[in-house]
Order: C-alpha cells, then sequence, then structure tokens
C-alpha cells in the first residue's frame, strides 16, 4: 500500500519535473540559435544570472549581452507563453466539449481574430497603425477573437440549450460565415494579401518586451481560472447527467472554462497571429503520457506547450536563415508527423 | 459507510421534455433502507422520473428526500443525499478506476476540488466493498461490461448517499452478471441502509428483489404495492399488450412468462 501511495505521488511530480526541465532546456537552446552566435556557457550563466539571489559573471560582451536581452530572450519568453496558452486553451477545449478534436478554431476564436486582424490590416492602416500605444492589430485580433466565441456561444444557447454539440454547430456556423467576409475582403485587396497571410501563419518577429507585457496579464488571469477549474472538467467527462447528480452545475462550468481559455486564445493570437496545431497537439501528446486527469494535463500542457513552440520558432527563424518561415508552417509541417509518431508509440493506450 | 436512512415521497410530480408532457402528476412512496422498483412499457417516463428525483430534470409537484424538500437545495447537499447511475454510464476509457471512483467524492469537497486523506480513504472503502481494491490503477476502458458496472457502483458509494437510483442497472449484462449486480445491490441496501429506486424492464427480476413496485404508464402511475399486488396476468395484458403467464415461485414473489400464441 505505501509502494503504492508512492507510486501515486511521485508520478505526478516526476512528469511535471521533467517537462519543466524539457522547457528551460529549450529556453536555453533556442536562446543560443541564430544569426549572431553566443557562447552557450556565458549564455546560461547570463540566463541564470537573471534568477533572484543569483549573481554570476557571464563573460558575455555588451553587444552579445544586448542580442541576448533585446532580441533572443523577448522572442523566446513570448514563444514559450503563446505555446503554454494555447495548449493549454486547447486542452480545456477538448475537455469542455468532450471532443478530442476541439482547439481555439472550434468556437470561433480563431475565425473572429483572424477576420478583425484582415480588416484592419486592410481598411485600418496596417501594423503600423496604433491605439494608445498599442498595434491596432492585435487589438484587434484580441477583440475579435472574444467576439467570435461570445457569437458562437449566444448562437449555441439560442439554437440548443447550451448543450456541447450546439455549441460546436455554432462554432463552425460562425467560423464559415466570418471566413467567407474574410476570403471576400482579402479577395477585393490583393495587395494587402502577403501581409494578411503572414499574420494568418502567425510569427514572433515582432517579439519585444512591450509586447510579453502586454500578454502577461491576460494570460495569468486566464491560466488561473482554467488550471482551477481541473476537477471540474474532470467530472465534466462523465457526462452532464452524472455532472448534475455530483453537485456541478455544467452549463457554467463551461462557460467559466470557455471564457478563460478563449481569453487565453485571444491574447496568443494578438501577439503572435493564429498558430494551428499546437492546441489541438500538444494536450494529446501530454494526455497519452500523464493521463486524461485534468490536475495533471492542464500544467502539463502549459509547460509541453510552451517548449513545443520555443523550438518551433528556432526552427522557423534558423532553417532558413535568413529568411523565416510563418510559425503556424512549421508547427504543422514538423508538428503533423511527430504527432503520428507519438499516437503510434503509444498506442497501448487506446486497447 | 452511509449517514442515516432516508425515506423517498414524491406527490404529484409533472415533468414535460419540450414542452411535451411525459409524467402526468406521478406519486412515489419509497420507505427508508427499502428497494423500489419503478415498471412500465417503453416510453412511460421510468427513466425520466429518475431522473427528476437525481435532480436533472426540472419538475413540478414535491419531491422529498428524508423528510426535506429537495427542490430548494443546493446542488452538492442534494448531491450528498442522492447518488444517480445512467443506464449507460460514460466510462472515460483511459481514466483509471481509483480516479474515476475518487470523482464521486466531488460533492464532499470545496470549490477546487481538493482531496483529502478522509475522501481518499472513503473511496478506497468503496472499493474494496466491490472487490475492486486490486484495480485502482486499472483503465477503465480494459474493464469488462459486468466490472464495470461494479465500478460504478463503487464510485455511487463514495458519494456517500442515502439515496441510491439505478436506471436499468442490467442493462448489456448476461445472467450471472445481472445477478451479481443486482445481489450486489441488494447487499448495500442491507449493510449500508440504503435507500434503492430503480427502474427495471424485467418485471420477475423486479419482483426478486424489489420490496415495492410503482407501475407507470404513459406517464402516471397505475398501480403500486407488492410484487403480488401489482404483478398481475391481467394487468400486464392491459398495458404491456402482452399474453402472459404469472407463477407464484412459493415464496411472494411472482414470475412472468411471455405466452406463446
Amino acid at each position: 500500500m505505501s509502494e503504492g501511495v508512492a507510486r501515486r505521488l511521485a508520478r505526478p511530480t516526476i512528469a511535471l519535473l521533467s517537462a519543466t526541465a524539457v522547457l528551460l532546456l529549450a529556453v536555453l537552446v533556442a536562446s543560443l540559435g541564430g544569426a549572431a552566435g553566443l557562447p552557450v556557457a556565458g549564455t546560461a550563466e547570463a540566463l541564470l544570472d537573471k534568477l533572484p539571489f543569483v549573481d554570476l559573471d557571464s563573460g558575455l560582451t555588451p553587444v552579445q549581452h544586448g542580442v541576448l536581452d533585446q532580441i533572443r530572450l523577448p522572442r523566446v519568453v513570448l514563444a514559450t507563453l503563446v505555446g503554454a496558452l494555447l495548449a493549454q486553451a486547447g486542452a480545456a477545449y477538448q475537455g469542455v466539449f468532450r471532443n478530442p478534436l476541439s482547439d481555439s478554431g472550434t468556437i470561433g476564436a480563431s475565425a473572429g481574430a483572424g477576420m478583425a486582424a484582415t480588416l484592419v490590416i486592410v481598411f485600418g492602416g496596417g501594423p503600423q497603425h496604433t491605439v494608445a500605444g498599442i498595434g491596432a492589430v492585435p487589438l484587434a485580433a484580441f477583440v475579435g477573437g472574444l467576439a467570435g466565441v461570445l457569437a458562437s456561444y449566444v448562437l449555441g444557447t439560442l439554437v440548443g440549450r447550451g448543450g456541447t454539440a450546439s455549441l460546436i454547430l455554432a462554432g463552425v456556423a460562425v467560423s464559415s460565415f466570418v471566413g467567407s467576409v474574410q476570403a471576400f475582403v482579402m479577395q477585393s485587396s490583393t495587395a494587402d494579401v502577403k501581409q494578411v497571410y503572414s499574420w494568418l501563419f502567425g510569427s514572433f518577429t515582432a517579439a519585444d518586451w512591450g509586447l510579453v507585457r502586454l500578454a502577461l496579464p491576460y494570460a495569468a488571469i486566464s491560466v488561473l481560472i482554467v488550471t482551477l477549474h481541473a476537477r471540474h472538467l474532470d467530472v465534466l467527462a462523465l457526462g452532464d447527467d452524472e455532472a448534475v447528480t455530483l453537485g456541478l452545475n455544467p452549463v457554467r462550468t463551461r462557460l467559466i472554462v470557455l471564457a478563460a481559455a478563449s481569453l487565453a486564445t485571444a491574447t496568443a493570437v494578438a501577439v503572435s497571429g493564429i498558430i494551428g496545431f499546437v492546441g489541438l497537439v500538444v494536450p494529446h501528446v501530454v494526455r497519452r503520457v500523464a493521463g486524461p486527469g485534468h490536475r495533471l494535463l492542464l500544467p502539463m500542457s502549459l509547460l509541453v506547450g510552451g517548449a513545443f513552440l520555443v523550438l518551433a520558432d528556432l526552427l522557423a527563424r534558423t532553417a532558413l536563415a535568413p529568411a523565416e518561415l510563418p510559425i503556424g508552417v512549421v508547427t504543422s509541417f514538423v508538428g503533423a508527423p511527430f504527432f503520428v509518431l507519438i499516437l503510434r508509440a503509444t498506442r497501448g493506450r487506446d486497447s | 459507510m452511509v449517514g442515516p436512512v432516508s425515506e423517498v415521497k414524491a406527490v404529484g410530480v409533472r415533468v414535460a421534455l419540450d414542452r411535451k408532457p411525459i409524467l402526468h402528476g406521478v406519486d412515489l412512496a419509497v420507505a427508508a433502507g427499502s428497494w423500489h422498483a419503478v415498471l412500465g412499457p417503453n416510453g412511460a417516463g421510468k427513466s425520466t422520473l429518475l431522473r427528476a428525483v437525481a435532480g436533472i430534470l426540472p419538475y413540478r409537484g414535491e419531491i422529498h428526500v428524508g423528510g426535506r424538500p429537495v427542490a430548494g437545495l443546493p446542488a452538492k447537499q442534494r448531491a450528498r443525499l442522492i447518488a444517480y447511475v445512467p443506464q449507460q454510464p460514460q466510462l472515460p476509457g483511459d481514466m483509471t478506476v481509483g480516479e474515476y471512483v475518487r470523482l464521486g467524492r466531488t460533492p464532499h469537497l470545496g470549490y477546487l476540488g481538493v482531496e483529502g486523506k478522509e475522501d481518499r480513504a472513503v473511496a478506497d472503502q468503496a472499493l474494496e466493498r466491490l472487490d475492486l481494491s486490486g484495480f485502482a490503477a486499472r483503465r477503465l476502458g480494459a474493464m469488462s461490461g459486468g466490472e464495470r458496472q461494479r465500478v460504478v457502483l463503487a464510485r455511487a458509494l463514495a458519494q456517500q448517499a442515502s439515496v441510491l437510483l439505478l436506471d436499468e442497472p442490467t442493462t448489456a449484462l448476461d445472467l450471472g452478471h445481472q445477478q451479481q449486480v443486482l445481489d450486489l445491490v441488494d447487499e448495500l441496501r442491507a449493510t449500508e441502509g440504503l435507500t434503492v429506486v430503480s427502474t427495471l424492464h424485467d418485471l420477475s427480476l423486479a419482483a426478486q428483489y424489489a420490496d415495492e413496485l410503482t407501475l407507470l404508464v404513459a406517464g402516471e402511475a397505475v398501480a403500486r404495492g407488492t410484487a403480488l399486488e401489482v404483478l398481475t396476468a391481467d394487468r400486464v395484458a392491459e398495458h404491456y399488450g402482452a399474453r402472459v403467464r404469472v407463477f407464484d415461485d412459493g415464496a411472494g414473489r411472482p414470475v412472468v412468462h411471455l405466452v406463446r400464441s
């Protein structure tokens, strides 16, 4: 019995520690890679030096420090943040809808953000335009993403009774409607198509500490809310009827978690464009390793999602250097075969 | 491991689904610690009645459990009083038996759902009670039909409710497993002081296990009482449109047989 208890305690801890180690390693590797070469030891020391109570002399030159602090790090941190948000939001959507194919695209968040950003790029003066010091495109994507979810939720609740099937169908309806408007706008303004596309496939080229600071508060709120509802999601997996008889209000739970996950998605999309596949694949991979319980799945998705996107971005900016690949292309191109491999390697879990 | 036994009393319960009335004022009286079977032809509203008592469906009329009106109770309190097992429980295939049974503790936890030592002890006890101690780490997808039914009962037991609602607990089970599950429920009723309300489509099984029966037809209770009182050949013929013969097994529990035309 005591051995069993030890195993129960140890497994989640080991999983979380390993994922944290992978993320830290990814951050280090991504900080090293790029046009300007940085020494491994010095970079590691400079990173450690940033931790509280750690004081190290990295031996980096002022220029190298500048590259690390102002170019590499903001980008790596932003990629970590976005990957973590997208992956956890994906896990939350999949839990809420009890549908393994759900992600931020399911309930209109991506479509809404995409259309709003397209409208601003085409009619609103483009990415250089700012509102109150914030880029117009991120702002529009943020608002558009939330509006897409809101429209889907209201429609799904009006048509159905707030059940998962009607929400998913409403999300499909809103997404294709919004998508058609976006296609029309792009069609009628071919001059901006390239710019729109580069945004639609996501990019961290604009990453700086300002964007990190912009995203951080929303990221913190959404991660906190989603993480606190882990057990609620476990109970929802038994179906609405049993959730009710276990004292849970499934409709209210769905609303809260959907709102938080959508805030995460809107935040991620605002600072990086639309990056597909992370929200869909990372939770699946984590589930294979850590099991379906959300108390482990949600924090693990944060860590693994962050590591995955940091490495994908490293590939995006180094594979065809000095040119950059759109990160959404990398996540899908690398992610899809990787996903199939993971499914194959762990298929025993299905039987 | 259960609190004081509770009686279940329903008066004039009406339920409508999509504005279509399903129950037209059903009464139900179940003595504390007894087994009550709700019978009736397909579409009579048996599951609907159970789901109303469970708090899943809104209803008009009154439902009291342990002398308290259920309608006014907060969801969690109600969940500590009434456990419900649907006809086809959803068992996520890659969840473990232990995780699943511990979800039965949900109504006893705070908003964040942090389990304490006692919760784990109660869940372990429920596993033990249903001979599942060795299965805690087993995944639900790897359990057979009979084992799954035991797992679901363990989850309901971990809830520590005094009323257990079972919707067709023997569906999809072979003869041996039907007996095993029903014997088990009866044992839990006797030893844990559970009040059991179940729907059962098999009239003879209902007669074997239930103390009292309610015959529900088209949303109305047309007969209630002991099996001998309720299950007469004429009544079954009238409401099921079936020709049957009813035998007495000598212990006051009638056996209902179909007769070939």
